[in-house]
C-alpha cells in the first residue's frame, strides 16, 4: 500500500526524528513501535510517532484505522501489547487514565465520560478531589467550585454554573464541560504544558461551539500540545501543524502544514480513489419498475426523530447517513421496535402496520432482521456458544412435534450450513462468541437472521470495528441478499461504505430527513457532497 | 483462544472448560480426603446418609438454578418449604398422600406471584422474594400458631422412607427424578436455552423477540414448585412439620448452585452442575460430622468454603483479559 505513495511523504516518525534539525525542541511524547490487537485482530501494527511541544498534531484515518486506539494507549486507558512510550525523555507506561492525567495527558472523550447526577464542578475534578483536600482531610468545596468557575470562564463558558447538576445542561454544553475538564485538570496538577487529546470533539457540536472550541485550542497553542482526531478533514487544515495518516493500523504518512490539503489527506487515508470493486458496485442493479415497497415509514416521531417518512423497496439497499445524534440510529430502532419506542407515526411491513407494543415480535414475525450497532451488548450473548447464538432467533421453528423441545440435529445442520455460507471461522461450533474476532462475531449476528430467511434487514454500522477482508465479504453478502430480493436498510457512519453500497441515500439532520440522494453504480455522489448536507 | 480448552462437543452441551471441571475435581479430592481420614466415610451406610441429606437440597437447588441462570435470585424457597411443609401436615389427615400435590401447587402459586411481581412491577427479584419470604413466613405462623404438627401416616411415610429400589431411600428417587427432568428442560427445551440467553444478555434476547417476561415468571414458578415438593417430602421424612424446617435453605440453595459452577450473574451454568454443588456441601458436612468437628467450627468452615468456591468460580466477565 505504502509503495503507491510519493516517497517524500513517507517520513514516518522514526525517520523524521533522525532527520530533525537540532534547533527543534525535543519531542514531548515519543511512541515507538506500539502494537495492539483485540481478540487476535491487530488494530495497531508497530506504530511510531511523536508529539512535539506547543504543536497541534492531527491523526487522520478511516474508521478502524487505529486512531482512537492510539489515543487510548497514550492516555493510559489501554496498555499496548508491544512497543514503548517516552514522555519528556523518560519511559512512560501509565496504568489507567488517572495516572496519565497526573502526568499531564488528558483526553476529551468521543462518547461523553461525565456523571449526570452530580454537580459540574464535581465532574471537572472527579477522581482528582485530593487536590482540594484541607488539613482535616475534607474536600474544600468552595475552592473546587472557584477553580471550576475559573476553568469555565477561561473557555468562555461563564454561563455554566459549576454548582448545578450536569444533567441540567444540554448535549453541547456537556461537550464543552468535557473539554473544560481537560484544561482544568492540567492546571490542577500544575502541569506547565499539558498534552490534550481531542477524540472527535466536534462530532456532536454545532458551528458556534466548534468555533469557540477551536479558538480556545489556538489560544492555548503556546501552553501545551494538542492531538486532534476528527472525521472532518477541513478541521485538520484549520488547526494542525502536522498530520499523521493512519491506515489499517499503520502510520503511513506524515504531512506537514505546507503540503496539507483535503484531497491529499483523503487519498492517503483511503489509499486509493474510492474503489468500486471493494463495495461490489459492479453488482449493483437498478430497481425493477415498478418497485415493490416492503417497509413504509410514515411520519414516525419519537426520541431523536421527528416526522420521518420513507419507503424501502424489495431488493433495494437504502442508506441512511448523518452526524452522531442526527436520529439515524433511532429511526432504525423505531422500525424494529427496539427502545426508544416511537411516539407517533406508522411503520408498515408488506402493507400491514406494526403495533407499537410488542413491535419487535411482530416485526420479526413479518420477516425483519435487526443487526444493532453494539454487537456485544445487543447482537450477541457473548457467553453462549456460537451455535446457540446463531440458532437463537429461529429456535422456535426447530421444535420437535410442535412441542417446546429443540430438535438439536436440525439445529446443528442449519448452523453448519450458515457457517459454511458465511465462512465463519471457528474450530468448534460450541466455541463461546466472546472469544471470537469482531468479524466472526458479526457474521454470527448476520447468520442468526439469515437462518430465518428475512425479507427486511436493518443494519446499524454493520462493519464497525471489523477487519478489511471481512468487510468486503459482508458487502458481497449484502449484494447476494439484495439480488435475492431482501430489502436492506443500511445505517452507517462510514461514508465511503454508505456511498458504495447503497442505491439510494437519505441524509438525516436533527431528527429529520434533510436530503435524499440517488446513488446508482455509475453516478455515485462524492463524500463532500454528502457532508455538505449533513452539517 | 478457547480452542485449547474445549473438547469435541459430541458429549457435552457446553464446553468442558477448566472452570467447569474445577467443582468436580474438588468434590473428588474432598471425598478422597475424608475417606482416608475416616474409615466410616466410604461405607454403604454413609452413602445412604449422603443421599438422604442431599435429596431435599438437590430438589430445591435444581429448581432454583433457572432463576440464577436468568441473573435473578429466589430468596423465598426456604419460606416456601416451611409453608408447604406445614400445609402438608395439616392436610395429610384428610387428603393422605394427595397432600403432596397441593403442596406443589402452593409452591407453584408463590413462584408465579414472585415472577409476576418481579416482571410486572420491575422490582428487583432480590427485593420481591425478600418480601414474599417474610410474608409467607407470617402465613406459616398463622396456620398453626407456630406450633409443630406431628403426622402419622404410613403411606405418606413410605413416599420418602420406603425402598422401592433396594438400598436407596425413596426420597433419593424423587430427587433423581426432579434432577433428571430439569436437566432435560435445561438442555433440550426452548425454555432452558432462552433462560441462558436472557441471563447472558437480556438486551440481546429482547431484540431477538424472546419472551423475556414469560420466561422469568416460568423460572420462578419452577423454583417455587420444586420448593413446594421439597416441603411435602421433608414433612414426610421428619414425620412432623415446624416453622423452622425451611430455615436457611434459601441461602444454601444459592450457595450450592454457585459452587456447582453456575454464575451468580446469570447466563452461564446449568442444572446438571448443581448436583456437584449439593454434593460438595453435603459431603463436607457429613465428613466433618464423622471427624467430630465441633458444629460451630463446622459453620465457620462451611462459610469459608462458600467464599473460596465463589472466588475460584468468580465470574471474570467484567475483566476479561483479552
Amino acid at each position: 500500500m505504502s509503495s503507491t505513495l510519493p516517497s517524500a511523504e513517507l517520513d514516518v516518525a522514526g525517520q523524521s526524528r533522525a532527520l530533525a534539525p537540532a534547533t527543534v525542541r525535543a519531542p514531548r511524547l515519543v511512541v515507538d513501535g506500539v502494537g495492539k490487537a483485540y481478540g487476535g485482530v491487530p488494530v495497531l501494527k508497530s506504530v511510531s510517532l511523536e508529539i512535539r511541544p506547543s504543536e497541534i498534531l492531527g491523526i487522520a484515518g478511516e474508521n478502524g484505522a487505529g486512531k482512537s486506539t492510539m489515543l487510548r494507549i497514550v492516555s493510559g486507558i489501554v496498555r499496548p501489547d508491544t512497543g514503548t512510550l517516552r514522555l519528556d525523555g523518560k519511559p512512560f507506561a501509565p496504568v489507567g487514565y488517572a495516572a496519565a492525567v497526573r502526568s499531564g495527558i488528558s483526553m476529551v472523550f468521543q462518547e461523553q465520560a461525565l456523571v449526570p447526577n452530580i454537580a459540574v464542578y464535581e465532574n471537572l475534578f472527579l477522581a482528582h478531589e485530593k487536590a482540594f483536600r484541607t488539613r482535616f482531610g475534607i474536600v474544600d468545596r468552595n475552592a473546587a467550585i472557584a477553580a471550576a468557575a475559573v476553568a469555565l470562564d477561561d473557555l468562555g463558558l461563564g454561563h455554566i454554573n459549576p454548582r448545578r447538576q450536569l444533567r441540567d445542561f444540554g448535549f453541547e454544553d456537556r461537550q464543552m464541560i468535557e473539554i473544560a475538564r481537560a484544561f482544568a485538570l492540567a492546571s490542577l496538577h500544575r502541569i506547565a504544558e499539558p498534552i490534550i487529546l481531542l477524540d472527535e470533539p466536534t462530532a456532536a457540536i454545532s458551528g458556534k461551539e466548534v468555533e469557540a472550541l477551536f479558538n480556545r485550542v489556538e489560544a492555548f497553542r503556546g501552553r501545551g500540545s494538542f492531538v486532534l482526531v476528527t472525521h472532518r478533514l477541513s478541521e485538520y487544515l484549520r488547526l494542525c501543524d502536522r498530520v499523521y495518516v493512519f491506515k489499517d493500523g499503520e502510520n503511513i504518512a506524515e504531512v506537514g502544514r505546507d503540503r496539507m490539503n483535503e484531497a491529499r489527506l483523503h487519498e492517503l487515508m483511503v489509499g486509493r480513489v474510492r474503489s468500486t470493486h471493494y463495495y461490489k458496485e459492479d453488482r449493483q442493479r437498478p430497481l425493477p419498475e415498478p418497485a415493490t415497497p416492503v417497509v413504509e415509514v410514515r411520519n414516525v416521531s419519537g426520541r431523536g426523530v421527528n416526522e420521518v417518512s420513507f419507503v424501502l423497496n424489495r431488493g433495494e439497499v437504502l442508506g441512511i447517513g448523518g452526524l452522531l445524534g442526527c436520529g439515524k440510529e433511532e429511526i432504525g430502532q423505531a422500525i424494529a421496535g427496539a427502545v426508544p419506542f416511537p411516539q407517533a407515526g406508522e411503520v408498515l411491513i408488506n402493507g400491514s402496520p406494526l403495533p407499537v407494543k410488542r413491535r419487535i415480535e411482530a416485526a420479526i414475525a413479518a420477516g425483519l432482521g435487526y443487526v444493532p450497532r453494539e454487537r456485544k451488548a445487543e447482537g450477541l450473548v457473548p457467553y453462549l456458544p456460537l451455535r446457540w447464538n446463531a440458532s437463537l432467533a429461529m429456535l422456535t421453528r426447530l421444535r420437535r412435534l410442535g412441542l417446546p423441545w429443540i430438535d438439536r440435529g436440525r439445529e446443528n445442520e442449519h448452523v453448519r450450513r450458515e457457517m459454511t455460507r458465511l465462512r465463519i471461522k471457528a474450530a468448534d461450533p460450541m466455541q463461546l462468541c466472546a472469544y471470537m474476532s469482531g468479524g466472526n462475531q458479526q457474521k454470527v449476528v448476520l447468520a442468526k437472521w439469515l437462518m430465518r430467511s428475512p425479507t427486511v434487514l436493518i443494519l446499524q454500522n454493520p462493519t464497525r470495528g471489523i477487519d478489511v477482508g471481512t468487510k468486503e465479504e459482508i458487502y458481497g453478502l449484502i449484494r447476494d441478499l439484495s439480488e435475492a430480493g431482501v430489502a436492506i436498510l443500511l445505517i452507517s457512519d462510514d461514508l465511503p461504505e454508505l456511498i458504495g453500497v447503497s442505491g439510494r441515500i437519505l441524509l438525516m439532520r436533527e431528527g429529520q430527513v434533510a436530503h435524499e440522494y440517488a446513488s446508482p453504480a455509475d453516478r455515485k455522489p462524492s463524500e463532500d457532497e454528502l457532508i455538505r448536507h449533513m452539517v | 483462544m478457547t480452542q485449547s480448552d474445549t473438547i469435541p462437543s459430541a458429549f457435552a452441551s457446553t464446553p468442558w472448560t477448566a472452570q467447569r471441571l474445577a467443582p468436580v475435581l474438588f468434590l473428588l479430592v474432598l471425598s478422597l480426603a475424608f475417606a482416608l481420614a475416616n474409615s466410616n466415610f466410604a461405607t454403604f451406610a454413609n452413602l445412604q446418609n449422603i443421599v438422604l441429606a442431599s435429596s431435599i437440597l438437590l430438589i430445591i437447588a435444581s429448581g432454583s438454578t433457572f432463576v440464577i441462570l436468568l441473573g435473578c435470585i429466589d430468596l423465598s424457597v426456604g419460606a416456601i418449604v416451611s409453608l408447604t411443609g406445614i400445609a402438608t401436615a395439616l392436610l395429610v389427615p384428610s387428603l393422605g398422600a394427595w397432600a403432596l400435590v397441593v403442596s406443589v401447587a402452593v409452591g407453584l402459586a408463590v413462584g408465579i406471584v414472585n415472577g409476576a411481581l418481579h416482571v410486572g412491577l420491575r422490582i428487583p427479584s432480590f427485593l420481591v422474594t425478600l418480601g414474599t419470604m417474610t410474608a409467607i413466613g407470617g402465613v406459616s405462623l398463622l396456620l398453626n400458631d407456630g406450633r409443630p404438627i406431628p403426622i402419622v401416616h404410613p403411606t405418606f411415610k413410605f413416599l420418602v422412607s420406603g425402598t422401592l429400589v433396594p438400598g436407596v431411600p425413596n426420597i433419593g428417587l424423587w430427587a433423581a427424578a426432579v434432577y433428571l427432568v430439569l436437566i432435560l428442560v435445561d438442555q433440550r427445551a426452548l425454555f432452558g436455552r432462552h433462560t441462558k440467553a436472557i441471563g447472558g444478555s437480556e438486551r440481546t434476547a429482547g431484540l431477538i423477540g424472546l419472551p423475556v417476561g414469560l420466561r422469568k415468571i416460568e423460572a420462578f414458578a419452577i423454583s417455587g414448585a420444586a420448593a413446594g415438593l421439597a416441603g411435602a417430602l421433608l414433612t414426610a421424612r421428619l414425620q412432623t412439620a415446624a416453622i423452622a424446617m425451611g430455615e436457611g435453605l434459601n441461602l444454601q440453595a444459592v450457595a450450592t448452585i454457585v459452587i456447582g459452577g453456575t454464575f451468580i450473574t446469570g447466563g452461564v451454568g446449568g442444572v446438571a452442575r448443581t448436583l456437584i454443588g449439593v454434593l460438595v456441601v453435603v459431603v463436607l458436612s457429613n465428613g466433618l460430622d464423622l471427624l467430630a468437628v465441633h458444629p460451630y467450627v463446622q459453620t465457620v468452615i462451611k462459610g469459608a468454603m462458600v467464599l473460596a468456591a465463589v472466588m475460584a468460580m468468580n465470574d471474570r466477565r467484567l475483566g476479561i483479559p483479552k
